[in-house]
């Protein structure tokens, strides 16, 4: 749980103290303030992992019967799992925007939307997770495809190394994951620019959560019925 | 009153048959003890019994409703303990508790209250703010048992809840069960452990691959098998006459020694405690005689040909 936040936050500060007071020649903002929303959006990818955890260890673990034979249907606890993890996830993060506020100066625009953003994200990734746990046979199997989720966002959004100058990378890096979604429209909330391709993000990321819901519950119900 | 009903049960796995025409009835105020070896479908059977999976055959009624009608109003009248500890690792005892308690609809002083008393009936007042974490084997039982009892639940099931226990938590479990019992709950207690439904149970039912293979009080299911008696006669001296004179006696099968014990066998209903202490005297000074009446061990051995705590895993 710690590690979701004390890991960004070394990483945010050891960046930080290397980029300085640059600015991001290609966004034209400070690049601590682009290395800090890609941080703490990044490492809201593997708050899912709140949700996969709980999930696997009352509702797929021999503790499973004890829940089940309580008066209280299993989809309520899953659901339950779902908000409270999408809760704790999101205010870590926003715990780490007030922080790089406050500390670095990083200029997040209007807290509330941010707020907003982070909820919406993070209920997205708990989304995912909660897919995954639906629908592995193990927890290993569980862990292993939330972070190939997690590690393989990174990697498409361009955050380790620049992906091949082509068409298909280059609309993978900008629309193919939901990293780079929520950045895009965390650069409009930031500068009030790329307004269309926020649009397109945020569209993209209702429709994926529309099919993460639907997925959900088809799969719940064969599941924790 | 029928608290729980079981007609015609049959539950396959696969090609996999694990109950095969299983039919059991327990009434208001009973503790029902249902042995069996591993694998003889005990965990089913109480699964079945209480919804959490579908059978392919049968009938089962819960508080005289047929089981699917109103399934969370009948839950809500049970308790399970399962034979996995199933408590939270990160709350407190008082905190699962309050858990548990609230999903059964407890609420402020009541919620309170009734984690207070189910604390102090598994006897964990004491440790009510620590983390089951902390606690050793016995005490985490004994939580998971508090946690289906909570609610006062009309009806307990308990699976297997001493496996691995100490002696001293084993008997506050079995003493919590009696009290649990006095005050007017019904208790389905499955075990691997004959001494401990000798000790609690009011009706026993053993179960062996898939099969109910007999059921009754323990003195009815020891009934059964008595087709003869031990004798342990305790003497001063064993001398020849002594065993020519016991084994002339009418109905007697074998006569083994063991240094100043003799071990006599007998057939069953010919007054054989007064022919043998008589043909004792007769021979020498008898220091003590007692007959061995069989246990509920033996009916096991008898009915199953296996003992209880072998075969394979369930």
């Amino acid at each position: 749980m710690a590690i979701l936040v004390v890991l960004p936050l070394a990483l945010i500060s050891v960046i930080g103290l290397v980029v300085g007071d640059a600015v991001d020649p290609a966004l034209g903002i400070p690049a601590i303030d682009g290395v800090a929303m890609v941080i703490i959006f990044a490492f809201q990818l593997l708050g899912g992992n709140y949700t996969l955890d709980f999930l696997r260890s009352d509702l797929f673990s021999p503790r499973k019967w004890r829940l089940q034979a309580l008066p209280y249907p299993p989809f309520c606890h899953a659901l339950s799992i779902l908000i409270s993890s999408s809760l704790f996830s999101a205010f870590q993060g926003f715990a780490m925007v007030l922080y790089t506020h406050w500390v670095y100066g990083v200029r997040w625009g209007s807290f509330l939307v941010i707020l907003g953003l982070l909820l919406f994200f993070s209920a997205f990734n708990q989304l995912v997770y909660m897919l995954i746990a639906l629908s592995v046979k193990t927890d290993k199997l569980g862990e292993r495809l939330g972070e190939v989720y997690g590690l393989g966002s990174f990697a498409l959004a361009g955050v380790w190394f620049q992906l091949p100058n082509t068409l298909v990378f280059n609309f993978l890096a900008r629309y193919g994951n939901p990293l780079s979604l929520s950045r895009n429209v965390m650069l409009y909330i930031m500068t009030g620019r790329y307004g269309n391709e926020a649009l397109y993000s945020l569209a993209i990321l209702l429709l994926a959560t529309t099919a993460l819901v639907t997925a959900s519950i088809y799969f719940g119900r064969r599941k924790l019925a | 009153m029928v608290i729980a009903r079981m007609a015609d049960i049959v539950k396959r796995y696969g090609t996999h048959l694990v109950l095969d025409n299983v039919s059991i009835e327990m009434g208001k105020g009973e503790i029902v003890g249902l042995l069996g070896p591993n694998g003889a479908g005990k965990t089913t059977l109480l699964f079945a019994l209480t919804g959490l999976i579908g059978v392919d055959s049968g009938e089962i009624e819960l508080f005289g409703r047929p089981l699917g009608d109103n399934t969370l109003e009948t839950k809500r009248r049970i308790g399970f303990v399962t034979q996995e500890v199933s408590v939270f690792q990160d709350l407190t005892a008082r905190e699962n508790l309050e858990f548990f308690g609230g999903i059964y609809g407890l609420r402020g002083p009541g919620l309170k209250q009734r984690v207070q008393h189910a604390l102090e009936i598994v006897g964990l007042a004491k440790y009510a703010n620590r983390l089951p974490a902390k606690f050793s084997g016995g005490m985490s039982r004994r939580l998971n048992i508090a946690c289906a009892l909570v609610h006062a639940p009309e009806f307990l099931i308990m699976d297997e809840p001493t496996v691995g226990v100490d002696p001293q938590s084993r008997r506050h479990i079995l003493e919590t069960v009696r009290e649990l019992n006095r005050q007017g709950t019904t208790v389905l207690y499955t075990t691997h452990y004959m001494e401990e439904v000798q000790a609690i149970a009011s009706r026993v039912i053993i179960l062996d691959q898939g099969h109910v293979i007999a059921e009754g009080t323990i003195s009815d299911l020891v009934e059964q098998i008595r087709h003869e008696e031990r004798i342990r006669l305790e003497v001063v001296d064993v001398t020849e006459p002594l065993l020519q004179n016991l084994r002339k006696l009418e109905g007697v099968k074998g006569v083994v020694v063991e240094d100043r014990i003799v071990r006599i066998t007998t057939q069953v209903g010919f007054g054989n405690l007064d022919r043998v202490l008589a043909a004792a005297s007769e021979a020498g000074g008898v220091l003590s005689i007692n007959a061995e009446r069989p246990t509920l061990e033996d009916v096991f051995l008898t009915l199953t040909g296996k003992q209880l705590r072998d075969g394979g895993e369930e």
